[in-house]
């Protein structure tokens, strides 16, 4: 009978729908997860029920060899093992938890698994361990940008921190926690953010501040109606009190935080408030009182086993019977605070020893705090410009991209000038030789810095006062004013990617010249409504141009259709290429032909045309011939 | 006719919601959702099953191509548009390999970012010469590699041929004596061989409680 029974017990009977579901599944890998799931719905009420579908899961992913799933039940059975009690196990869990997500080379999961992880060092009280774990975590999350795991993750830094009364890096996390936290409109975050700050600040003398954090504190944990900031927020406050000597205030705020504790049946809670009480009674010289409340938080504190503080309380309770009179009982008191001091004392020796490795860890992740710093405040200037105007983002992507060219410029001469130094031993004639490729890559990294500074930079910079005049604008005059801002941005979006094109090294024969100018022409005169028609042989001679003459001449050719849609009238353009040892291309317009006056006068446009032409070592001839002819020539390396 | 379900994936809040205003205005659209990052994407978008998604290649985290690497099996009737500054760019080809169906220009205006997505949905695809030769180059790759992976038809390679040339879809249209829309019906095709040439492994869905 009590064998049917303890089966009984094992192997509870759930005979809803999603389970026959389960059960119906085949043995898989979604069977392993769909176990857990369903074993979480009793973790509160019927944790055996909850462990043995869980066990399920794990041996089920064992069967299967299906690593995601093991680590997945961690995740969920620490939860059980930490309701428990047991830490221990708990810890070894996480700790195989850690190389699986890395294999899976789930960056996210591998810092909740650090978390976890810490959370379990720090419940055994080994803070250092808790602290490198819970570092781990907050440096992933913030290197992937996960600001809910962050916000929760540099709190943890923070708190372990403030137990190893290392405050200004508390400090520094619990300040990153806040600002992830008002960032993202979490409220909890705030409020527990605060928590840490408040703490750090009362333990380095700032009362004036701590108090009012802690009262923000007790503001933001009503308004959530979370009676656990509350208390928080009233036992700081309590302990602020006590140590500022104003012993009455911290005997009122302990009191309310006691009948809050209590109705809330959390002895923890319980136990510091009454902790508090006991000291302000004592230093109040209301001793009878301070007995009381001692012995009260002696019983909780054996209870829950928080040895730590029965170890103070034990000091505290000494101190008081020897202030009443009553020696015998002060001294059982004294010896059972030496008796447990040792026993602590000694535990910390241990765990020392632990540390050394530990600490020399978290010295290497120190160096990083500083770095951190920045990138936070990189972050900061990410979020301030995510507000900003569309015209400025613009801007700002553009001198990125062109900075990133000239710095690959950059670096490819460096390259280049270190070849040289090797070769120099080797051959004069060689320098030489390579002392012509430098000058030309010098000029080829001026043109393209002549060009951003003309093309993007005086784009750039009519957005910019496009952008002041929008902002003393009256609604009549806006419309027209971000037209423009947006004419001018788009044309900049196209000069960029003309550059890009020119500069890419994947295009640079005739060849991707030639299929670009008919892609990119043909366009144009398209949306003009203009007919058009390319003669191009079928034969391109195989040769490499560079992006120099790439970009000239399609600038050329550009603008010789932009004159026809302009000015010529036209119905119909010819384009025509032919192939030698030069490149040729004729564009001819059936249109109304040129004004060689006028063009004299305004010619800015072809002006440019011939000087684009003659930078590369080419021609260009420019004539009325029924319509208009423009002819353009470049002599091809051999 | 029913309206196209778009959802979009932006993290430039600006463009987000000049897009969703866009999309929430247009009578034939229905904005499904909208989304900022990567990774939160791939969790909600197989729930909403859109139509077509507008796709940032560029995101915070994972970005659009991954994106569409992990969950494309997943919504096998969604298209995936990708949104881009840049045209010539090697990662626009990536995603259209990965199994992105076409691109978008982010300066395009509202009405053209319609017209389209209604392309799109008719089954019509964008390409243009510098891809086209991409394309060409990763066809004959595989080829000489698998002669089983997925070949274009005679058609379809000579359409690619052309567009490689530089030609536009109208002379294109013309010169093969097909309509504007049976070219673009055929560089549809193209992508989804391309697709299938590029599949990836089997997807391995993050997981995870915490």
């Amino acid at each position: 009978m009590l064998q049917v029974l303890a089966i009984m017990a094992q192997k509870p009977i759930h005979n809803d729908r999603l389970y026959q579901n389960i059960v119906r599944s085949g043995e898989d890998t979604s069977k392993a997860l769909a176990y857990l799931s369903y074993g979480s719905l009793f973790e509160n009420t019927q944790p055996d029920s909850a462990e043995y579908y869980y066990t399920k899961s794990k041996k089920l992913s064992e069967r299967l060899s299906f690593r995601r799933g093991f680590a997945v039940y961690v995740s969920y059975e620490i939860t059980l093992l930490n309701n428990k009690g047991k830490y221990r196990e708990a810890l070894e869990l996480c700790k195989q938890a850690i190389p699986i997500y890395k294999g899976l080379g789930s960056e996210k999961n591998v810092a909740i698994a650090y978390n976890n992880l810490g959370n379990e060092y720090e419940y055994l009280g080994e803070i250092r361990q808790a602290t490198s774990n819970f570092l781990s975590a907050e440096q992933i999350a913030d290197q992937i940008h996960e600001n809910a795991l962050l916000r929760t993750f540099s709190n943890n830094v923070a708190s372990v921190f403030i137990l190893l009364k290392e405050y200004d890096k508390s400090l520094f996390y619990a300040a990153k926690s806040l600002e992830v936290a008002q960032f993202l409109k979490d409220t909890f975050g705030i409020a527990s953010s605060l928590v840490n700050l408040a703490l750090c600040k009362k333990a380095t003398g700032k009362y004036l501040d701590a108090e009012q954090e802690l009262k923000e504190v007790l503001v933001l944990g009503r308004i959530l109606e979370d009676y656990s900031l509350e208390l928080d927020s009233y036992n700081n406050l309590g302990g602020l009190y006590n140590q500022i000597k104003e012993y009455s205030k911290a005997i009122e705020i302990f009191e309310t935080a006691l009948k809050i504790a209590i109705k809330n049946k959390n002895p923890g809670y319980e136990l510091i408030a009454l902790q508090g009480l006991a000291e302000s009674f004592q230093k109040k010289g209301r001793l009878a009182e301070a007995d009381q409340q001692a012995q009260k938080a002696i019983r909780i504190a054996i209870l829950i086993n928080a040895r730590q503080e029965l170890d103070e309380l034990y000091l505290r309770a000494a101190l008081i019977r020897e202030d009443l009179g009553d020696y015998k009982m002060a001294l059982f008191y004294n010896k059972e605070y030496q008796k447990l001091n040792d026993t602590l004392l000694n535990e910390k020796i241990r765990d020392n020893i632990n540390d050394m490795e530990v600490q020399y860890q978290t010295a290497t992740k120190d160096k990083a705090i500083a770095e951190q710093s920045l990138a936070l405040e990189k972050n900061k200037i990410d979020i301030r410009n995510k507000n900003m105007w569309l015209g400025i983002l613009i801007i700002g992507v553009l001198l990125f991209i062109a900075l990133t060219v000239l710095s690959f410029r950059f670096y490819r001469q460096k390259q280049a000038l270190n070849q040289q130094a090797i070769r120099t031993l080797e051959n004069e004639k060689e320098v030489i030789r390579l002392k012509s490729v430098l000058e030309g890559k010098d000029e080829e990294r001026q043109r393209i810095s002549k060009e951003m500074h003309d093309d993007l930079g005086s784009g750039l910079t009519s957005i910019l006062y496009l952008i002041d005049n929008l902002k003393e604008a009256n609604p009549g005059q806006a419309d027209g004013i971000s037209h423009k801002i947006s004419l001018t941005a788009n044309a900049l979006v196209d000069k960029m990617n003309e550059i890009i094109w020119s500069m890419n090294k994947g295009n640079d024969n005739l060849e991707d010249l030639v299929v670009y100018l008919r892609h990119s022409i043909g366009e144009l005169l398209e949306n003009a409504k203009i007919a058009y028609s390319f003669n191009i042989p079928d034969e391109i001679p195989a040769v490499r141009l560079t992006g120099e003459q790439r970009r000239n001449i399609y600038l050329v050719v550009k603008e010789a259709t932009h004159n026809i849609m302009k000015h010529a009238r036209a119905s119909y353009v010819t384009i025509d290429f032919f192939f030698s040892n030069t490149l040729r291309i004729k564009i001819h317009d059936n249109g109304k032909g040129i004004d060689m006056e006028k063009l004299r006068k305004f010619g800015n446009g072809l002006n440019n045309m011939h000087q684009r032409m003659s930078i590369i070592g080419g021609k260009l001839l420019v004539q009325a011939d029924q319509g208009s002819l423009v002819d353009l020539t470049l002599p091809l390396p051999v | 006719m029913e309206p196209i379900g778009i959802s979009i994936v932006e993290d430039l809040e600006e463009i987000r919601t000049s897009l969703e205003k866009t999309i929430r205005e247009a009578s034939d659209f229905l904005l499904l959702s909208s989304h900022n990052d990567g990774e939160q994407a791939c969790a909600d978008l197989p729930k909403y099953s859109p139509d077509i998604v507008l796709m940032d290649i560029n995101l915070p985290g994972m970005n659009g191509i991954d994106c569409i690497k992990k969950i494309k099996a997943q919504c096998p009737k969604t298209q995936f548009m990708m949104f881009t500054i840049y045209e010539d760019s090697e990662q626009v080809f990536e995603a259209l390999s990965v199994g992105a169906n076409g691109y978008l220009l982010k300066k395009t205006r509202p009405e053209q970012i319609l017209d389209a997505l209604k392309e799109l949905y008719k089954g019509g695809a964008p390409m243009t010469a510098s891809i086209a030769r991409r394309v060409v180059n990763s066809f004959q790759k595989t080829a000489a590699i698998n002669n089983e992976t997925a070949v274009l038809s005679k058609r379809e390679n000579e359409i690619l041929q052309l567009l490689s040339k530089g030609l536009l879809y109208k002379e294109i249209s013309q010169k093969l004596g097909i309509t504007f829309g049976t070219v673009r019906q055929h560089i549809h095709n193209i992508y989804e061989k391309l697709h299938v040439q590029n599949k990836t492994e089997a997807i391995n869905k993050a997981y995870g409680k915490w």
